[in-house]
């Protein structure tokens, strides 16, 4: 099968550069053990942060009371779900490239956490839209589109649930997955290009400008407290995987030496 | 601190704590299946090696 240009290019460059070559998958192993606890107490901490200035030290809006609070989870979980599936794209693309394993088990990993945060931002979303607009749920173009968002992750993890050869599950994955990119930018800019009844970014809730300081500061800590969250949870999935796989009869699994 | 304030959130104390709440149990749920899982796979691991 013939590859496409830039996945050749894309292959060339990577077998040039060490450190995208992964080292070995003990190593990995390894590192990935010894840095998710840091990782977890980041997130730890934090959050806690982010939950103090979200429901405590930001004033109540003068239009939406304290349902407005919401927004200290949803749009951090809304950013951390576009943010997830890209870098699954990113690996995508180096599974394809490189056509090796670490990639598509790194995609494997993310998938799950990806999801999770489709969820919270939708049902977060569904919570705050009904004392606001009224209703829990609207066609719009974000909506739906973070909906579809949510099938995608969904489609991934059934697919590879579906296909037995790892390999041709892993392209699988990844073709998907590389297709499903499309809809990050249309997530992003739907309510740029389209007359959508969601607000665009941060439209009618940063009324007053200390007020928007204190809300911006808590959204931003708490999307770096789930940016370490994820890691953390993605590295430790990660090494559950690469026990697994390695348990099993699977050609082309990573032989693993670990330390009792 | 006003508690009773904290807690009904002005009359959307459902809307906002369920979404706090569901998003900090799927992350509890999602570690301790983690956990549970790494557990089990190093288990099968170490039988293997043993049987090997």
């Amino acid at each position: 099968m013939a590859e496409p240009v830039a996945v050749q290019g894309m292959a060339a460059f990577v077998s040039r550069v060490p450190s995208l070559r992964m080292g070995s998958p003990a190593r990995l192993y390894r590192l990935a053990g010894r840095l998710v606890p840091w990782f977890a107490v980041a997130a730890l901490l934090l959050g806690l942060l982010a939950l103090v200035i979200g429901l405590v030290v930001a004033p109540t809006d003068a239009v939406q009371g304290d349902a407005y609070r919401i927004v200290f989870v949803h749009v951090p979980a809304a950013w951390m779900s576009l943010l997830l599936y890209l870098v699954m794209g990113v690996f995508a693309a180096l599974a394809l490239a490189l056509n090796s394993r670490l990639p598509a088990m790194t995609m494997s990993a993310i998938a799950p956490t990806g999801a999770l945060f489709t969820v919270v931002a939708l049902w977060s979303g569904s919570l705050w839209g009904k004392p606001t607009w009224g209703v829990w749920w609207v066609w719009d173009a974000r909506l739906t589109a973070e909906l579809v968002l949510l099938f995608l992750y969904m489609g991934f993890l059934g697919l590879r649930a579906a296909i037995d050869d790892p390999q041709r599950g892993d392209r699988a994955g990844a073709v998907l997955t590389l297709v499903g990119v499309l809809n990050i930018p249309l997530i992003y800019f739907s309510v740029r290009w389209w007359n959508t009844l969601h607000q665009g970014a941060a439209a009618g809730l940063l009324s007053s400008p200390g007020m928007a300081r204190t809300v911006l500061t808590g959204m931003l800590v708490m999307a770096l407290a789930f940016c370490m969250y994820a890691a953390a949870v993605v590295l430790a999935r990660m090494r559950c995987l690469m026990l697994e796989r390695n348990c099993g009869p699977a050609p082309g699994s990573i032989s693993l030496e670990l330390k009792p | 601190m006003n508690w009773p304030a904290f807690f009904t959130m002005d009359g959307h104390g459902a809307y906002v704590w369920g979404s706090f709440g569901l998003c900090f149990a799927l992350m509890a749920a999602e570690v301790l299946g983690l956990r549970r899982r790494a557990r089990t796979a190093r288990l099968v691991r170490t039988a293997m090696k043993e049987n090997t």
